[in-house]
Order: structure tokens, then sequence, then C-alpha cells
């Protein structure tokens, strides 16, 4: 039982984790109809920002944390720039399709880079606070999944908030659910693309510098996130935000049952199978919506 | 405040309108009556900016405007309330008639414009933490309205007010349209049906495939009896 | 008359996008490829030619499914992986005849792809590419995480039997290989010219462009996106057995996403759903491979950076800007042809229109 209580807290730890990174991607999707895979990159390059404060300049955690934040941020827009701008209002070309590419091959080169110039060794972050909470009998957590939970969690709240309470926020809400009129509003659609790529890619870069700790920094730590954030996205669909947050966990929780029923290295193959299922169900996924192509 | 040059657009290769003159004067109100289908929407499309001409002149406020992307030109003054509301319906009403005010200059005055519009739309008051898409018809027209409302708009364009609801409903919806047309905003409107409009004191364009064929006001249109063949009825 | 048939045929080839091939050029093309290993005796260049071979196939059964079935399995190198891995384990395991062993790894393949096929078929584009993409990464992680000695884990399978050239010397032997995979390539490019213009190819690009009106006429979409899919799998998993018999080893590292981007490199430069797509740009982003072979993560960098410069700037790939380079070279030389009182509206028979819409 309290193996199950365990994997419960672990369960709700990482699917605050995928909740961050795949919210990016709902952002994204909804209003650039793009599904961003370099976002797997981000969160390698925050990794690396936090590395490099940490055994460069000894700097703590929160300042890897607005470092990476802020790089990511700046990259994402850059991506927009180059890689998905041009695409736009382009004929005789599957725009979804083609921004896909065009993303992934982004990642491809964001990792290489990072192979090239940090070589394929591991690197070490310390954890953010050492240590063990224990909660009750037999089920303890460590305080760096405290904090990865708590950052990701007030992080994912204040989303929340710039989403429903800002000018711009409600701008970008806007842009996705109907484009048309938001530039009748006199809202700037460029500059939302870019407030969405950068604010997307810094919940990215924050997720990596938290799973710094956890796993090594490598030139593939954006492989495994990107691939759950695609598993959660087909799962919720990417119609809305809070439908994205609620796969998040579900997917977190059904990995860390998985893995303590079948051993860890059923979980990824399990869920695969399980998401099929669920999308024999519900081909849009879980919370999806049938959406029409608006670029 | 609007004038538009020879105005060519066109779909691909579906030519729609093929050189539209028309003039706006301040504070006038001018009126385009046409069939579906003969280009009402693509002008107003084509005025806003959402759609680039294939030729031709745009002119709003004095400055050109053809070509340019339609955030600017609303920023500018022109607003423009779609065919078919476009409402952002996962938002609320009240959400919606805030992102109306978006502009810098109209964002700090909210507030205010918010109650303004709750005191002309009651209705829309009451359901303001509702989502859009929960609306009635004549709701949504109302909060399209309203939205448009939320700015101080030089010039107000209204793409078939009477689109899809009951004439209960569009009686109601054009009494607004009265209040503000006296209040003195510069409007262009588009309409299918001459019934709607005939009460209105406004200058009328009638618009046929793609070209303004006459033009006069509401009372000499409705002497002509070929131009009433036409137009009259939906 | 004659040109008016001509003109038909090519014309009905142009609006399929695949260009009726110039019989010439292309036999000139094979002879020249079917000469390379005695021409040029190098066991190196031989083994890069021969892998470009392979990877041709992979690629032309890849488009396949993208130009005609209009759409990317991500997950078409976990199959060609596949392939390679059943044919080595019946080889190795069983004694399995190398030739049957290269049908049973087809036939692995197309009744997994198959089986996949049902519930990607249910999502739409983007999903049902995002799906194919995690079944690869989830078919690779398996591999890599098996214990059990059944796949041999990330080291792979090793002294899979070739196909029984044995008593040859080496060289000979390579060459062996070689024209097989030429025949392969060949094969495979005459199967898929046959199977687009055939009424299930006709079909099924109906269904890819119009899907209301197919089902109207009552085709059946599922069961044609099935076979399609167990078409281009059987294929790839022949390719993959194929390269499991050359090499003699097969390993997880041959489906990562470093393959993988060279791939959707490969097709993208090349052209999507275009008739030479794969192959040209198969070999030319072997050829910028070869050549920075020494520059290790550089190669991968220029190779991502083709990639994204290509599907920015020239998305629909090379083949289609050549045909439209082409077509506009060929107005350009008949206009200097053209009578001097000029042919008014009309337009000789045998001028070739510029490209509109190739595939996609």
């Amino acid at each position: 039982m309290r193996s199950f209580f365990q994997a419960v807290v672990s369960g709700l730890v990482t699917g605050s984790l995928y909740a961050l990174m795949t919210v990016g991607m709902t952002l994204i999707y909804g209003t650039l109809r793009t599904l961003n895979m370099a976002l797997g990159a981000m969160v390698l390059v925050g990794g690396y920002v936090s590395w490099m404060l940490f055994s460069g300049l000894g700097w703590g955690p929160l300042a890897g944390l607005v470092g990476a934040a802020a790089v990511t941020f700046a990259f994402g827009v850059v991506i927009q720039q180059v890689a998905v701008r041009p695409l736009i209002g382009k004929t005789g070309v599957d725009f979804e399709m083609t921004a896909f590419i065009s993303t992934f091959a982004v990642a491809i080169v964001f990792a290489n880079v990072a192979l090239e110039i940090y070589g394929a060794r591991n690197k070490a972050v310390p954890p953010v606070v050492e240590g063990r909470l224990h909660l009750i009998e037999g089920v303890s957590v460590s305080w760096h999944q405290v904090v990865m939970a708590g950052v990701a969690i007030v992080m994912l709240v204040a989303l929340g908030i710039f989403l429903s309470k800002t000018r711009y926020g409600l701008g970008i809400s806007a842009v996705a659910q109907q484009l048309d009129a938001a530039r009748l509003m006199g809202i700037p659609v460029q500059r939302v693309y870019n407030l969405t790529m950068g604010v997307s890619s810094a919940l990215a870069g924050i997720a990596g510098v938290l799973l710094a700790s956890v796993f090594f920094v490598s030139p593939n730590a954006g492989d495994l996130p990107l691939l759950k954030a695609l598993i959660v996205a087909i799962f919720g669909g990417l119609g809305s935000v809070r439908g994205t947050i609620v796969a998040a966990y579900i997917i977190g929780l059904l990995e860390a049952m998985i893995s303590l029923y079948f051993g860890v290295k059923w979980s990824l193959p399990v869920l695969f199978v399980v998401i099929m299922i669920v999308l024999l169900i519900r081909p849009t996924g879980l919370f999806g919506k049938p959406e029409e192509a608006r670029l | 405040m609007l004038e538009t040059r020879d105005l060519h657009a066109a779909y691909g290769q579906t030519r729609v309108l093929e050189g539209i003159d028309l003039t706006v004067g301040d504070g006038e109100v001018v009126i385009v009556i046409g069939p579906n289908g003969h280009g009402k929407t693509t002008l107003l499309r084509t005025i806003s900016g959402l759609m680039a001409p294939t030729s031709g002149e745009v002119w709003f406020a004095g400055a050109r405007v053809d070509g340019r992307s339609p955030d600017l030109i609303a920023t500018d003054g022109l607003v423009h309330i779609p065919q078919g509301d476009l409402p952002f319906g996962d938002m609320t009403v009240e959400e919606n008639l805030v992102l109306g005010a978006f502009p810098a200059s109209d964002w700090r005055g909210r507030g205010q414009r918010l109650e303004h519009v709750y005191g002309i739309f009651p209705v829309l008051g009451e359901r303001r933490g509702q989502r859009a898409r929960t609306l009635s018809g004549g709701e949504r027209r109302m909060l399209a309205l309203g939205r448009g409302l939320m700015r101080e708009a030089r010039m107000l364009m209204i793409d078939e007010p009477s689109l899809g609801l009951a004439p209960v409903i569009v009686n109601e919806v054009y009494r607004h349209i009265g209040t503000i047309m006296r209040s003195g905003v510069t409007m262009l409107l588009v309409e299918e049906n001459f019934s709607h409009v005939h009460d209105l004191d406004a200058r009328i364009l009638l618009l046929e495939s793609g070209r303004i064929v006459r033009e006069g006001t509401v009372a000499e249109l409705e002497a002509d009896e070929a131009v009433m063949a036409t137009y009259l009825g939906t | 008359m004659a040109s008016v048939a001509h003109e038909t045929r090519a014309s009905v080839g142009r609006l399929m996008g695949w260009r009726s091939p110039n019989a010439f050029a292309v036999g000139a093309l094979l002879i020249a490829a079917a000469a390379l290993p005695l021409i040029w005796r190098n066991d190196y260049v031989i083994d890069v030619a021969l892998t470009a071979l392979i990877w041709m196939v992979l690629n032309q059964s890849w488009n396949l499914q993208l130009g005609i079935g209009g759409i990317w399995n991500f997950g078409q190198l976990a199959i060609f992986a596949i392939g390679g891995y059943v044919a080595g384990l019946v080889s190795l395991r069983w004694g399995i005849d190398p030739w049957l062993a290269l049908v049973m790894g087809g036939s692995a393949a197309a009744l997994v792809s198959a089986v996949i096929a049902i519930p990607v078929l249910r999502l739409r584009g983007i999903y049902a590419s995002l799906l194919t993409f995690s079944f690869a990464e989830v078919v690779r992680l398996l591999v890599i995480s098996d214990e059990s000695g059944l796949t041999g884990g990330s080291f792979g399978l090793s002294g899979i039997p070739g196909l029984a050239f044995e008593g040859l010397a080496p060289d000979a032997k390579q060459r062996a290989y070689y024209w097989i995979a030429l025949g392969l390539v060949v094969v495979t490019a005459v199967f898929i010219y046959v199977f687009i213009h055939s009424p299930l190819g006709t079909a099924l690009k109906a269904l890819r462009d119009s899907p209301a009106y197919a089902a109207s006429r009552g085709v059946s979409p599922m069961k044609m996106q099935v076979i399609t899919f167990a078409t281009s799998a059987f294929i790839a998993g022949v390719a993959g057995a194929f390269y499991a018999q050359y090499y003699g080893t097969i390993s997880p590292s041959v489906m990562g996403l470093g393959p993988l981007s060279l791939f959707v490199a490969m097709l993208v430069v090349g052209g999507l759903g275009t008739f030479w797509g794969p192959m040209l740009g198969t070999a030319l982003i072997m050829v910028v491979s070869e050549a920075l072979r020494d520059l290790e993560e550089a190669r991968l960098i220029v190779v991502g950076l083709i990639l994204l410069l290509t599907i920015v700037l020239a998305p629909r790939g090379l083949v289609p800007l050549l045909q439209q380079g082409w077509a506009r070279l060929q107005q350009w030389m008949a206009e200097d042809d053209a009578p001097e009182d000029g042919p008014g509206e009309d337009v000789p028979e045998n001028k070739p229109t510029p490209q509109q819409e190739g595939s996609r």
C-alpha cells in the first residue's frame, strides 16, 4: 500500500513537469497551428544554461531558472521567426506538416550543436535542496521533487493568470480562438505569435532546469521529455490549456502506476498501448476539439 | 473618412470586386445593399485589411491603408463588426468585450466603456460571466456590437446585422444601430435586405456582381420599381 | 496522333505529379549505376553506394505512403528495423534460408504496420504522425531495454547469415549484394509506378484529395489505407532484412533520431510525394553526409540545417523545382522556334505547360 502512495506522489510530481512542457505545446498549437518539436530542445537548453551558470559561475538554482527562462524565451522567438513564420500562408503545402518538420529540423540542429559544444558526456547539476521529506509511514519524497512540483505549479498558475487577466494573455487566447476577430480588435498577431513561442519555450526551459538534477544534462536530454509531451498531447488533445494540464497529471500517475506494477521498463510501452485504446474510442484525445486549420 | 478607388478583390481566381469607388464622409452613414455572394462582405474585409485587394486603393482617415495589416488599421480607429459575429467562444462575455478595447489607448478606459456597453445592452451585463458560445443568436449579435463599441471608433463598419436572426430580434438590433447612428459615428453598413434599412436616414449604394450600380436615398430607390423588385424580399 | 497520346499520358503523369520517365535517361542511369562497382573498384565507395541504395528502397516505401496515403509515417524506421530483426532472428535461430528470411522480414513488417494502421488512421493528420513517431520511439526503447537476449538489447543482433554468396571472393560478394540492392531499387520503383497508375492507386489519390467524394463512390478508405500501409511496410521490411543480411548485424541505433533526421531530410530535399524524389534526395544527402564524414556532429548539424532551409524555402523539394525549371527551359526554347507570324492564342501540342500542383 505504501508503494501505491509513493507511486501517487511520484506521479503527481512528474505530472506537474509534463504539464509544464505540454501546456506550451498547446498554446503554440492553438495560436500557430504548429506542433513545436523544438520544445524538447528548449528543455535541453534550459538544462545546459543552468549547468553553465552553476559550474561556471557557481550560481544557484534561482539564477538557473531565470537564466534558462530568458535564454529559451529568446530562442523561442528566433525559432518562430526562422522556422514557422516563413511557412505561414505558403500555398500548395500542408502548413501543419511543414511546420512540424521545420521545428523537428531545429531540434536536430540544437541537439547536435550541444553535442559539438559540450560533448556527449552527461553533466551533473546538484538538486536545489538535498534530503527527503517524509510524509507518512514509508512514503517519502525528495525535497527536490517537492521543489520541482512546486515551481511547476507556480508557473502553471502564473500562466493561467497571465492568459485570463492580462492584455496580451487574453490576446493569445483570442488569436487561438478567432484569428480574424482578434485582428479586427487591433491585436498584433505577429507579436502574439512571438510571445506564445517565447513563453512556451521558457516554460520548457524551466522544466529543463528542474529536470537537470534528476536526469543528467546531455545532448539527448530533450528527447524523452519531448516524447512524453507528445504522448500527453495525443492523449489529451491540444484543445485547451486546462485539458492539457489534466491529461499531463493523468499520464504522470498512469506512468507511475505502470512502473509500480509492471516495472519501469514497461511504463512507456504500456502507456502507449493505453493511449492507443483511448484513441480508438476518442480520436481527438480526451479533451480534444475538432480543429479547423486557420493559417 | 473612407474612400476606395477602383477597388478590385478576388479569392484566388474568382473575381469578386470589380472596381469599387465609394466614399463615406465624416459623420455620414452609408449603407451598401446587395444580394448574397455579390461582394458585400468582401468589400468590408478588403477595407479592414483582412483581405488584400488585387488592385485599387483604400484611404482611411487621410492615410492609405490597402495592404496594411488589419490590426494596424483597427488601431487607427476602424471598427469592423464582422459577419457571423466571430465571438471568442471559450471566453466569457466580459472577456470578449474587454478585448474590444485592446489598443493601448483604449485599454486604460476599458472599465468605463464596459459599463457604458452594459448600459446599452443590459442582457450582456446579465450574462457577463457566461461563455460566449452559450449565447443565443441575438445575444451574440449584441455581443459583437458591444465589442465594437468598446473603442473610440472613427468609423464603424457592420456586416449584415440582421443575418440569421428572428424578425423581432432584428428590430431590436436595428433600434440599437439607430441609436448609434444618432450619436454621430461615421458608419458603413452592409445588408442584403432593403426592408430593414428603409427607416434609416442614410445614403444607399446598390452592389451587384462586385460593382456599385446605383446610388440614392431610401426614398429615391423605393420609388424605383425595378430596384425594389431586385432588392426587396429575402 | 502519336503526340496526342504522348501528351495525354504525360499530362496524366503530370496531373498525378509523377512524371512519365524518359526511357533513354533512365536506361543510361541504370547502366551507369550497374557498372559502378566494375569501374570504381573501391570497397568503401561501393559500400556507401550500397547503403544509399538500401536507403532508397526505404525512402521509396516511405514516400509511397506519404504521397499516396497522405500520411507521414515516422514509424517507418521501426518497421524497417522489424524487418531486419525478424529476418536476422529466423535465420540465426532456426537456420531459415536467407532469401526466405527476406520475405519473412517483409511480411512481419507488413503485419505490424497493418496493426498500427488501425489506430493511426483514426487520427487526424498531425496526430497520426505523432502516433507513428511515438510508436517508433517506444519500439526503440523497448529493444534497448530488452534483457531477454531475444533482440540483443542495445547491442543488437550479429552474425546474421548473408544471402549465400559464401563461395565468392569478398569483392565479388560485395558486387553481388550491390547488384541485388540495385535490383531492389528498380523493382520497387517499377512496383510503385504500377501501383499508382493502378485502380487502387488512383482510388487512393482520390481519397487523399477529396475524402468525401471517394466515400460517396463506395470506396472503402480504411481497407485501402491499410493495404497501402502494409505494402509500403513490406518494402521497408525487405529493405531492413537485406540491410541486416549485408551487414550481418542490426541494432537499435538504426532507429534513432539521428538516422530519422537523415531520412526525413532525404525525403524533403528530394521532393515529397514525387516519383524521383526519394532517389534524388537519398543520393544528395548521402553525398553531403559522406563529404562531411570526418566532422561527426557537424555532419548532422549541416543535414539539419539543409532540412530546415529546404522545408522553409522550397518545401516541395527539388524534384518539383527541377521540373519547373525544365519546363520553363523547354518553353523558352520552343519560343525560339515559333514561326514569324506568331502562334497567337494556340499553344503547340507538344509544348509542356509549367508545373502547377504536383503531389503534396
